[in-house]
């Protein structure tokens, strides 16, 4: 991974697009735009601009269907962001802001998510097509900015250095890399 | 004209603008005289979509999926893509459930001290 490289958590639906965009450009079959738009994304991972990552609930999901080609070629695109140390403390905190528990452990990852090697802390990016989530964490963002400061303030390194992602449809993930 | 971050040559750029200004009667006669142009796919587009079914295609041998083939979640291909927007999302909805942990069941790994963190 490059210094320049925006390391992105994809939500479950953007998982699905993806998927169910690999299956219809098999048949011929038209994309909605959100398929299209996942596609695309997965596909501009090849030049290293975007690290995928997935959570491992998604991970548990589709190894049940590996085999399945368009989901072992998913898989073979990304990463899992696994949760380090803090995540569930944090999670627990963004339940306190009204986030759902599914929710609270999406932003969670995307703060204090690692992957295997450990040489990772969060997520540049969370792309997700889920609204409500993205203006939640608007709405909230300067309250939780607050928290997440007094809370990492006396860590050890490299979790005082932990930041809040930043929420994004994938479209507009897509015109950042242009 | 629209931005489409590809870069056009001062040739196509004057044609475009006197393309711009013909009627509907007149770009079909223009598609009449050049054929190609139906054939040809604006730059930068669908590029994604080429590359999963050629990749997909190819690991199939060029035969697409069936649509009798078992996909996941008990669904064929075939069901799998005539369920509805609200459909799928009810499927994979039920699907993710499936898998939901608690957050106290998710296992904490170690972090590196020189671990790479966003820049902000």
């Amino acid at each position: 991974m490059s210094d320049l490289t925006r390391v992105c958590l994809l939500d479950k639906n953007v998982v699905r697009r993806a998927i169910t965009g690999m299956v219809k450009v098999q048949v011929g079959k038209r994309l909605s735009p959100e398929e299209d738009d996942a596609l695309t994304l997965l596909w501009e991972t090849r030049n290293e601009a975007l690290h995928p990552f997935i959570t491992p609930e998604t991970l548990n999901l589709l190894r049940r269907f590996t085999g399945r080609l368009e989901v072992d070629l998913f898989l073979e695109m990304v990463d899992v962001m696994h949760a380090g140390r803090y995540f569930k403390r944090w999670a627990r905190r963004l339940q306190e802001h009204g986030f759902t528990r599914e929710d609270a452990k999406v932003l969670s990852l995307g703060t204090f998510g690692t992957r295997t090697a450990g040489d990772i802390l969060g997520a540049d990016l969370i792309i997700t097509l889920d609204q409500a989530f993205i203006n939640n964490y608007q709405a909230q963002l300067e309250a939780l900015q607050e928290r997440l400061g007094a809370m990492t303030v006396n860590l050890l390194p490299p979790f005082h250095k932990a930041v809040l992602p930043v929420f994004m449809q994938p479209a507009e993930a897509l015109a950042l890399l242009k | 004209m629209v931005e489409t971050g590809v870069s056009v040559s001062h040739r196509v750029e004057k044609v475009a603008k006197a393309v711009q200004v013909f009627t509907t009667e007149e770009l079909a006669q223009l598609v009449s005289l050049v054929p190609q142009l139906r054939e040809v796919e604006p730059l930068g587009e669908g590029a994604a979509t080429r590359y999963f079914q050629r990749e997909l295609l190819t690991r199939r041998r060029g035969k697409p999926p069936g649509a009798d083939e078992p996909f996941i979640g008990g669904l064929t291909y075939g069901e799998y893509l005539a369920l509805s927007e609200e459909e799928e999302t009810v499927f994979w909805d039920e699907l993710f459930q499936k898998e939901e942990m608690e957050i106290d069941d998710l296992k904490e790994h170690d972090v590196r001290s020189d671990a790479r963190v966003p820049a902000r």
